[in-house]
């Protein structure tokens, strides 16, 4: 216990250096987009794909490349391009205790301190206590603002569903749900689907233009084994499996040593992909494996959604050595692409662009000329962490865990159906320009939409994802192509 | 031609050959210029926009080094190799990937380039030359008819292409790109104002495939 205790003031304490930064940036600053541009919400482990299907990457052309007069605005999960939770500012949470000379305090024990050891104590606030910012976002230019739709695995199907008009005249707003979650699972039938039906006034399609698969990632460097199974994963995370020698077949070299489950914030998507993954990998239902119960191994605790320095960042070996945490394989490859950058904590983010902050890169040192400092930035690496079985397919409880998940886009068959076309002299709507282009009488082999070309491929490669084809109607059952 | 052919003159048998040969040359001449006339057609057209972002020509080329100045709308790949004629920004580091990516742009009566609609036709694709940039365009690409069907040639049959290139970290160089002007009759397209650059070493060009 007197790690996990020890971990969770460590994580207490980076939660408050790591959510400064975050929740001082305002997050309403984003490009507003114009009453015909094509706005997308919803999926955070899905908007880097969703980015550079808009906007490119790299050498790589996005559709808004082309200059077209309408745009394809695809509005950050939190607020953060990297796909970070955002968090209130725990400095204006109220204190649970303090740190001091490694022991926990009370207030009065604080007060009873010496100046110097006030000065010392660390001030701790409870993890729960600690909540989320919910960021604001304008859906319109100059509309009023709105609290961002998130992510969450559903969060952008549940946005669009939820995209009524209001008697204020809000809504209709979102075009484009992201989501890695279908319209309606097996499970809830046509419940979504008869929502959006009540709701909006029309049902929903979906289409799924690429792939990605969740693994387990550990640190380069780890006690752990090549892979383990969901059953295992499933044990680990309901705290019956807590040492590495309980995982079936463990040979490691670290048997009696304790096992770190990281756990993600609710409303993560990589955390509900998690638990539909192990539930559907071990058959488990919806309250076997819970939010809350997948958080019940005294050893875990909660860290950034696809953020490899959420172990490579652990500075003491024997808790980085044991971590584990779902990651998305895209992730890791855009990561170690160089698309997103270091950000470090808090008060110490330091770049060229805030005043007379420098960034210095690997440097340690800020002087120099700007040409020798140079960066305005440095290149994030995934290389501090291991996929395990990352070239795994495997689907079922003793398979090594992994779990496919959708780059989905839904969007409102009355916008499928619109005749208005969406560029100045085009032919097409955006939802045919962009997604899906079925054939008509008119036009019986109809150009690809944008995801399906070339350019559109390249994008979803380049954002770690596998491109695929997928069209799903308005009964949720596929359309052949 | 009728002076050329004059019958005082053929009727010389010394000098006969001579005229007669005269005369063949230059029905051939006159021929092959008609043909080369109706061939390329629109050649001697006007364009009816003039693009101030256009920086220089494109030529489109085979996969057998041949110039490419025509096709049927239908053709996948319309050519499978465009060059530029326009060097890389010279801020780009020698050392930096130069991508091109062919773009098909739909002129409008009363429109600006600057305003014309567009989508991606070829690439993106590496090029190896800084100073000769270049793309390829695959079947899985549009054809003019793709592209067409999305934004229909309705300026006197016109499309423009466009190679935007483009740079990691530097981005896309859309402020200034090649053209080449092409104009659509029926199920038949011919290039009514592009480059002439060697077509001989096109495929070398790209980095990859």
């Amino acid at each position: 216990m007197h790690t996990s205790r020890t971990t969770a003031a460590v994580a207490v304490a980076g939660l408050i250096a790591s959510t400064a930064l975050l929740s001082a940036a305002p997050s309403q600053a984003d490009v507003a987009p114009q009453e015909k541009d094509v706005v997308a919400t919803g999926s955070d482990i899905l908007q880097s794909a969703y980015n550079f299907l808009a906007d490119g990457y790299g050498a790589l052309p996005g559709y808004n490349t082309a200059g077209n007069r309408w745009r394809f605005i695809n509005l950050d999960s939190s607020g953060d391009a990297q796909g970070r939770t955002a968090y209130i500012d725990p400095r204006l949470v109220a204190k649970s205790g303090y740190l001091s000379n490694g022991n926990l305090i009370t207030q009065a024990q604080y007060d009873a301190l010496s100046s110097a050891d006030k000065a010392a104590a660390k001030p701790l606030v409870k993890q729960e206590d600690v909540k989320q910012l919910n960021p604001a976002v304008a859906l319109r230019a100059g509309q009023p603002l709105v609290v961002r739709p998130s992510g969450g695995g559903g969060g952008g199907r549940d946005a669009i569903i939820n995209d009524y008009v209001d008697g204020n005249g809000i809504g209709n707003w979102i075009d484009v749900g992201r989501s890695p979650d279908p319209v309606d699972s097996a499970a809830s039938g046509q419940t979504n689907q008869t929502k959006a039906q009540t709701q909006l006034g029309t049902k929903l399609y979906s289409v799924v233009f690429g792939r990605d698969r969740q693994v387990i990632a550990t640190a380069a460097t780890t006690n752990a084994p090549t892979s383990i199974s969901a059953d295992d994963i499933k044990k680990i995370y309901r705290g019956q499996i807590t040492t590495w020698g309980q995982v079936t077949g463990y040979d490691g070299p670290a048997p009696s040593e304790t096992i770190i489950p990281l756990t993600l914030p609710s409303d993560a998507g990589m955390w509900n992909t998690f638990l539909s993954g192990i539930q559907t990998a071990t058959g488990s239902s919806t309250t076997e494996f819970s939010n809350t119960n997948a958080r019940s191994n005294p050893n875990s605790y909660n860290v950034q959604q696809n953020d490899p320095t959420a172990i490579s960042g652990i500075t003491d070996e024997s808790i980085r050595k044991n971590a584990i945490v779902p990651f998305p394989k895209s992730r890791a490859t855009v990561v170690n692409g160089g698309y997103y950058t270091v950000a470090a904590d808090g008060d110490d983010q330091t770049n060229p662009y805030n005043g007379a902050k420098t960034y210095t890169g690997s440097s340690a040192s800020p002087s120099g000329t700007p040409a020798t400092r140079g960066n305005h930035r440095l290149a994030a690496t995934a290389s501090g962490i291991k996929l395990l079985a990352p070239a795994s397919t495997g689907t079922l409880s003793t398979d090594p865990y992994g779990t496919n998940f959708a780059l989905r886009a839904i969007f409102r068959e009355s916008d499928l159906n619109s005749n208005v076309p969406w560029q100045p002299g085009s032919t097409l709507n955006w939802v045919r320009t962009l997604f899906y282009n079925p054939p008509t009488a008119d036009e019986p082999d109809p150009a690809l939409p944008f995801v399906r070309t070339p350019a559109g491929k390249a994008l979803i490669e380049s954002a770690g994802q596998t491109p695929s084809y997928q069209v799903f109607g308005t009964n949720n059952a596929e359309i052949t192509q | 031609m009728s002076k050329e052919v004059d019958t005082s003159k053929v009727n010389r048998p010394a000098l006969g050959r001579r005229p007669v040969r005269a005369a063949l040359v230059a029905a051939v001449v006159v021929v092959a210029v008609v043909v080369v006339v109706l061939v390329r057609g629109a050649g001697t057209e006007t364009v009816p926009y003039a693009d101030p972002a256009s920086s220089g020509l494109l030529t489109l080329c085979d996969a057998k080094g041949n110039q490419v100045t025509g096709g049927k709308v239908t053709d996948k790949p319309l050519a499978p190799f465009v060059l530029g004629s326009t060097p890389l920004d010279s801020q780009v580091p020698a050392d930096s990937v130069g991508f091109g990516t062919l773009y098909g742009y739909q002129p409008r009566e009363g429109v600006e380039p600057l305003e014309f609609s567009g989508a991606p036709i070829g690439g993106p694709e590496a090029f190896t030359d800084h100073a000769r940039p270049a793309t390829r365009v695959v079947k899985d690409g549009y054809s003019l008819a793709d592209f067409t069907s999305i934004y229909p040639a309705t300026l006197d049959g016109y499309v423009q292409l466009r190679l935007i290139t483009s740079v990691d970290g530097f981005g896309a160089f859309a402020d200034a790109y090649d053209t080449a002007d092409i104009k659509i009759d029926g199920d038949s397209w011919t290039v009514v104002r592009g480059g002439n650059a060697s077509c001989a070493d096109a495929s070398t060009l790209l980095a990859g495939r």
